[in-house]
């Protein structure tokens, strides 16, 4: 009876308090959209993208043209001709580093005949090796650059990317051509044979496919921005809880409303478990409205509609865990400070170095090894291990125990300390 | 309804002690008042009687049972006022009422007549739906002292009840005591006022520096000093001293 008074009469409080639930609902609603959106792109891999992609030909040949049709058959959009006119490398140039563009190609004039000309030597000395009758015209081989360009702002990783594609587009095409050549000449040397013999399709027997290690329903799920955002900024907006139960919490003792309870016959525990039960309903009410959001409203912001797993039992005891985690340490700053003024600033700026430093912001497996080893301090790295577990490997209870172990043990220790501190303070 | 021994108790990282061997005693069913200078330790000694408190060493006795082995027992039996309107601000006064007498654990529906009741008693059952924080403050300190009489306590305790209340509320609050403790009900309560003690008391005790100073009749202490009020035996047993 008292345990439901308590949580009656916190919902009460709650009710009264606006700006709170703004605080606690909207806000984290709100920032999870935002940083959702404004991280979708870095989120995204180069390869989604089409690049408007300046391309002056100065070969003119079928290396040149070859190069040009894959290119243009994939993340790129090969443009030769702005306001009308044909570019040359000058005004190609003069275009990308302005920032009109963010990347140019030049092909140099000869790098067709240069191909041939590796592709004639290769089967050349194929014949002599086999003793084959035929010579093809060869010279000496020179060297020849495609010239990149590069927008001054464009991000390394980027750039590094964009290099990756186009080497391996040239790679291939040039293959593809001293490939064709070698076939043409195998089939001329055995006469009987009744197909023409396709020496690229016998290179290709080995190839790459990605496999998940994980269940057939994730094998197609990346990490995306939501994926990575929803989850994290909703753990970030579920710890600020502790804002309105510290702030409770100094409200009672100064206002003394909670010499009132400790007057009050029979435990004071009792109270207390009210008071948690109620957040952490809060808590997870909050939470599943940010699943929710990543559910539903995500898709049509043009984002990706998140995945929640398939284990919706583990995914509850998770967020209950996350929860009442979040009320002890509400608790631990409440009974820690004297003042609003002191604890509601403290609350704020530990959760934002705690969510910085537990991957929140960023993954923490692309922060530096010293505080990937930090990480674990943080109740919110774990959080997120365990809703990630749940949601991009698929886990169930058997994965995510280890952090639920942890939370609990961040539970009982905050809520030890809050407790030693109140004893303390009666003295 | 109250015997103290020898009570003794310094705060932590306090210069001096609070309470230095207070030792009273006040009978069964009488308004009773602990007068004392600011610092004197009126507050603690009531903080140690309701169990907010422990003291260092000594004893306090409350309706006859020991504080440090029966503490909810005494919680159940006595009504605690405190100095501050220990409320919440943002809920009306019945929803502060129901809560706290959900806390007694009181039936539902004897805890509304309960309610309703006094409400009406201290003339706030027309601003029963108000917010406490748009409560003038005697109408703050009616509704804190109906937040203590909802367990019907045998002992009410009530720390400086009229601080700051207009002459109305004053007059309604002290009625209301009258009334109380005819009703067999016994009052402890503490005062600035020592007029309204004079008035209301049938037995105070003036503590000075943490221990008792005279305990008596304020007609048999006024005798006793040759003085014509019990503010000239205040004045007379603690000094002209100003205290901070």
């Amino acid at each position: 009876m008292r345990i439901l008074a308590t949580l009656l009469n916190e919902w009460r409080l709650f009710r009264r308090d606006l700006a709170g639930m703004v605080l606690l609902f909207l806000m984290p609603l709100g920032l999870t959209i935002v940083m959702a959106l404004i991280q979708d792109a870095p989120f995204r891999e180069y390869q989604d993208y089409v690049f408007n992609v300046l391309w002056v030909d100065n070969d003119g040949g079928p290396m040149a043209a070859k190069l040009n049709e894959e290119l243009n058959n994939g993340q790129f959009r090969l443009i030769d001709s702005v306001d009308g006119q044909q570019i040359d490398s000058t005004r190609l140039r003069q275009l990308v580093q302005s920032g009109d563009y963010k990347i140019g190609i030049v092909v140099p004039k000869g790098i067709s005949a240069e191909v041939v000309n590796s592709a004639n030597l290769v089967a050349n000395e194929l014949s002599r090796s086999t003793g084959a009758a035929g010579k093809l015209p060869v010279r000496d081989t020179r060297t020849l650059t495609i010239a990149l360009y590069f927008d001054p702002v464009t991000k390394q990783a980027m750039k590094l990317s964009l290099l990756n594609a186009i080497d391996k587009q040239l790679t291939r095409t040039q293959a593809e051509m001293i490939l064709g050549r070698l076939s043409d000449k195998l089939t001329s040397i055995d006469s009987t044979a009744d197909t023409p013999f396709n020496l690229q399709e016998k290179l290709q027997t080995v190839g790459i496919r990605e496999f998940t290690a994980g269940n057939e329903k994730t094998a197609k799920l990346n990490t995306n921005s939501v994926q990575h955002n929803v989850p994290a900024w909703a753990i970030f907006g579920l710890f600020f809880i502790i804002i309105p139960i510290a702030g409770n919490m100094i409200r009672e003792r100064e206002e003394g409303s909670l010499v009132r309870l400790q007057l009050i016959p029979g435990s004071y525990y009792s109270i207390i478990a009210g008071k948690l039960l109620f957040y952490l309903l809060l808590g997870i009410g909050q939470f599943y409205a940010m699943l929710l959001a990543g559910r539903l409203l995500m898709p049509l912001l043009g984002l990706p509609a998140l995945y929640m797993g398939h284990a919706p039992l583990a995914l509850l005891v998770t967020v209950a865990a996350i929860a009442l985690t979040a009320t002890a340490y509400g608790l631990l700053v409440g009974a820690l400070f004297q003042t609003p003024n002191q604890a509601l600033p403290f609350g704020a700026l530990s959760i934002v170095i705690l969510s910085a430093i537990g991957g929140i912001w960023v993954p923490v497996e692309i922060l530096p090894a010293g505080l990937q080893q930090l990480a674990r301090i943080s109740p919110l790295f774990w959080s997120l291990d365990a809703v990630n577990d749940l949601f991009l490997r698929s886990g169930g209870f058997s994965t995510i125990w280890k952090p639920l172990c942890m939370l609990g043990g961040f539970t009982l220790v905050f809520a030890a300390l809050s407790g030693w501190l109140e004893q303390t303070r009666k003295r | 309804m109250l015997v103290i021994r020898d009570l003794h108790k310094t705060y932590r990282q306090a210069a001096e002690p609070t309470l230095r061997g207070l030792s009273l005693e006040f009978p069964d069913h009488c308004i009773a008042g602990l007068l004392g200078p600011n610092g004197a330790g009126k507050t603690t000694t009531i903080s140690i009687i309701c169990g907010l408190v422990r003291a260092d060493s000594g004893s306090v006795q409350v309706l006859g049972l020991d504080s440090r082995t029966h503490p909810m027992l005494i919680k159940k039996k006595i009504g605690v006022v405190p100095q501050s309107i220990a409320l919440y601000p943002t809920l009306s006064a019945r929803e502060n009422l129901e809560y706290i007498g959900r806390l007694y654990r009181i039936p539902r529906s004897s805890l509304h007549d309960k309610i309703d009741r006094y409400l009406h008693a201290f003339g706030l059952d027309k601003n029963a739906h108000k917010a406490i924080r748009h409560y003038s403050g005697g109408m703050r300190r009616r509704a804190n002292i109906i937040a203590s009489l909802l367990h019907d306590p045998e002992l009410l305790i009530l720390d400086e009840p009229t601080a700051g209340v207009d002459v109305q509320s004053r007059n309604m609050i002290l009625d209301f005591l009258r009334d109380y403790h005819r009703q067999g009900h016994s009052v402890l309560y503490t005062s600035h006022l020592l007029e309204e003690a004079q008035q209301l008391c049938e037995e105070v005790a003036i503590i000075d520096h943490g221990a008792l100073v005279v305990q008596g009749n304020p007609a048999a202490l006024m005798q006793e000093h040759d003085c014509r009020s019990l503010e000239q035996v205040f004045l007379h047993v603690t000094g002209w001293g100003v205290r901070d």
